[in-house]
C-alpha cells in the first residue's frame, strides 16, 4: 500500500484528496490512472463538490469495511435526499 | 459487504418517490424503477418537468392502463390506426379512459340524484296528510225508475240461513199474493162473532145481545131489512148456537167499500175486515194495492190458485205437462200475452 494520494477536483474547483488505494476502488478512477492523470495525480470531475463530497466519503467508508463478512456490524452509509438523484447518476457513472 | 453506492441512492430515491417532480437530466433507464411506483398524475406531472423521459415513459403508460383500467383492452385499434403517428399513444389511451370514467361519474351522480328524487316523489303520494278540510263527493244521481222497483224490506237474517231463506221466501210470495194480514189461526174463535158456548154442566152463560153486523152508516131502508133477518136469526133460549152474520146484501154495499172489497174479503163484512188486524200501510203495500186495482186479472185467480207456470223455449223441464211440442201452442201464447200485462217486477218475480 504506496502512500500516493490523488487529488479528486470537483466541477466548482474543490480539491478532495485521497490515498490512492482508496480512489482506486472505483473502477472508473482506476482506469483513469493510465492516462494523463496518472502522471499528474490529479482526476478532474465534472462533478459537483458537495456530491463529490459524499462521494468521497462513501470511498472511505467502503474502504474500511471492504474486507467486512459480518454485514450486521457495517453500518448504513445514510445520504442526504436532496442529493439523492443526482447521487444516483453519479453513483452510476462512477461504478460504485 | 458493502452496499454498492447506486443502490443506496436508488433507495433514497425510493423513499422520495412522490415528491420527486422533476428528474433532470437522469437517464430513463437509472430511474425507471423509481418512475414505475408512480401513479398517473405524477407521471404526468414528470413528464412536464423532465421531457427527455418522454418517449420512452410510453411503457410506463401501458403499465397504468392495466392498473387502471384492467377490464379495458390495452390497445384499440384507434391507436394503431391513426393517420398521424402518436409520439405517446398508451398515454393518450390512458387520457381517453380516464376522461371517459369523468364523464360517467358525472352522469352518475345526475342519476342519483334523479332517482332519488323519483323515489321522493313517490313516497310522498302514498305519505299520510292531515286535511283541514274536503271537497264533498259528487252526488251520483241514480235514475229513478217510473214505476219504482219493490224494495223488500230488509231482514234481520242473514240471506244464507234458514231465517234469510224463510224471509226471502215470504217476501217472493208477498209479491203474488200481496201483503196479507196475517192468517189468524184462531180468527174463528174471535169473540165479537160468536155466542159463548157453555161447558158441559154449566148454565148457559147470561144472553148478550148479539151485535149488529150492518154498520150504522147504512141506508135506512136496509136497515129494517137487516133487523128482520135479525129476528129470523135469533138465538132460541137455552142453545148457544155459532152464529154467523148474515151475507151482506147487495144493498148494503156501498160504492165506498166496494173499493176495499177484494177476493179475499167477499166473506167478511166491511166492518170486520176493519176490525181485523189492519193491512201496514207502507209504500210498499199501497204500491201493490194500486197494481193489484190495475191489473184485473190477479183479483180474477182465487187466492189458492198460483199463477200459470209457463214452458218458455229453453225452460221444457220446468213444465212437465208441456212435454210435447204440439201441444198447448194456443195456450201458450195465451198465457204469454197475459204475461205481457203483467207489471214487469211481478213478471220477473214469477219466473225467479
Amino acid at each position: 500500500m504506496s502512500l500516493d494520494y490523488v487529488t479528486l477536483i470537483s466541477s466548482d474547483n474543490h480539491r478532495f484528496v485521497v490515498l490512492k488505494d482508496v480512489a482506486l476502488i472505483s473502477p472508473v478512477l482506476r482506469n483513469s490512472e493510465e492516462f494523463r492523470e496518472g502522471e499528474t495525480g490529479q482526476i478532474i470531475l465534472d462533478i459537483d463538490a458537495e456530491i463529490l463530497e459524499v462521494v468521497v466519503e462513501y470511498l472511505h467508508y467502503s474502504h474500511k469495511y471492504k474486507d467486512q463478512v459480518d454485514a450486521s456490524v457495517v453500518p448504513e452509509f445514510k445520504i442526504p435526499t436532496q442529493l439523492a438523484l443526482e447521487l444516483l447518476v453519479k453513483a452510476d457513472f462512477l461504478d460504485l | 459487504m458493502v452496499q454498492s453506492l447506486s443502490l443506496i441512492a436508488l433507495a433514497a430515491c425510493f423513499q422520495q418517490a412522490s415528491s420527486i417532480t422533476d428528474v433532470g437530466a437522469t437517464p430513463y433507464h437509472l430511474i425507471l424503477p423509481v418512475l414505475r411506483r408512480l401513479n398517473a398524475k405524477q407521471l404526468s406531472l414528470l413528464e412536464e418537468n423532465s421531457p427527455d423521459l418522454t418517449p420512452d415513459s410510453d411503457d410506463l403508460w401501458a403499465l397504468l392502463i392495466e392498473k387502471d383500467f384492467p377490464d379495458r383492452p390495452q390497445s384499440t385499434r384507434r391507436n394503431l390506426l391513426q393517420a398521424k403517428p402518436m409520439r405517446m399513444p398508451n398515454k393518450e389511451l390512458y387520457m381517453q379512459y380516464s376522461k371517459d370514467r369523468e364523464n360517467f361519474l358525472e352522469g352518475s351522480a345526475q342519476r342519483l340524484r334523479r332517482i332519488t328524487q323519483k323515489l321522493q316523489r313517490e313516497k310522498s303520494k302514498n305519505s299520510i296528510v292531515p286535511i283541514n278540510g274536503f271537497i264533498a263527493e259528487p252526488v251520483i244521481r241514480r235514475r229513478t225508475l217510473a214505476v219504482p222497483r219493490p224494495v223488500k224490506p230488509a231482514s234481520k237474517y242473514s240471506n244464507n240461513s234458514i231465517m234469510g231463506k224463510a224471509f226471502k221466501d215470504v217476501q217472493n210470495r208477498l209479491l203474488m199474493f200481496g201483503p196479507s194480514k196475517r192468517h189468524d189461526p184462531y180468527a174463528a174463535f174471535n169473540t165479537n162473532r160468536i155466542v159463548q158456548r157453555p161447558k158441559i154442566g154449566q148454565r148457559p152463560p147470561a144472553q148478550r145481545p148479539v151485535p149488529s153486523p150492518v154498520p150504522s152508516t147504512s141506508v135506512a131502508s136496509s136497515n129494517s131489512e137487516s133487523s128482520n133477518l135479525q129476528k129470523q136469526w135469533s138465538v132460541p133460549p137455552g142453545h148457544g148456537i155459532y152464529l154467523l152474520p148474515p151475507p151482506p146484501s147487495i144493498s148494503t154495499l156501498t160504492s165506498s167499500n166496494m173499493k176495499k172489497c177484494d177476493s179475499r174479503e167477499s166473506c167478511r163484512s166491511p166492518t170486520e175486515s176493519s176490525a181485523t188486524r189492519p193491512v201496514p200501510d207502507t209504500a210498499y203495500t199501497r204500491e201493490v194495492r194500486k197494481r193489484k186495482a190495475q191489473s184485473p186479472l190477479l183479483e180474477s185467480r182465487r187466492r189458492t190458485q198460483r199463477p200459470k207456470r209457463l214452458g218458455l223455449p229453453g225452460n221444457r223441464s220446468l213444465s212437465p205437462k208441456n212435454q210435447s211440442e204440439g201441444v198447448d201452442h194456443q195456450n201458450k201464447r195465451d198465457s204469454l200475452a197475459e204475461l205481457s200485462t203483467y207489471p214487469k217486477s211481478i213478471r220477473s218475480s214469477i219466473f225467479n
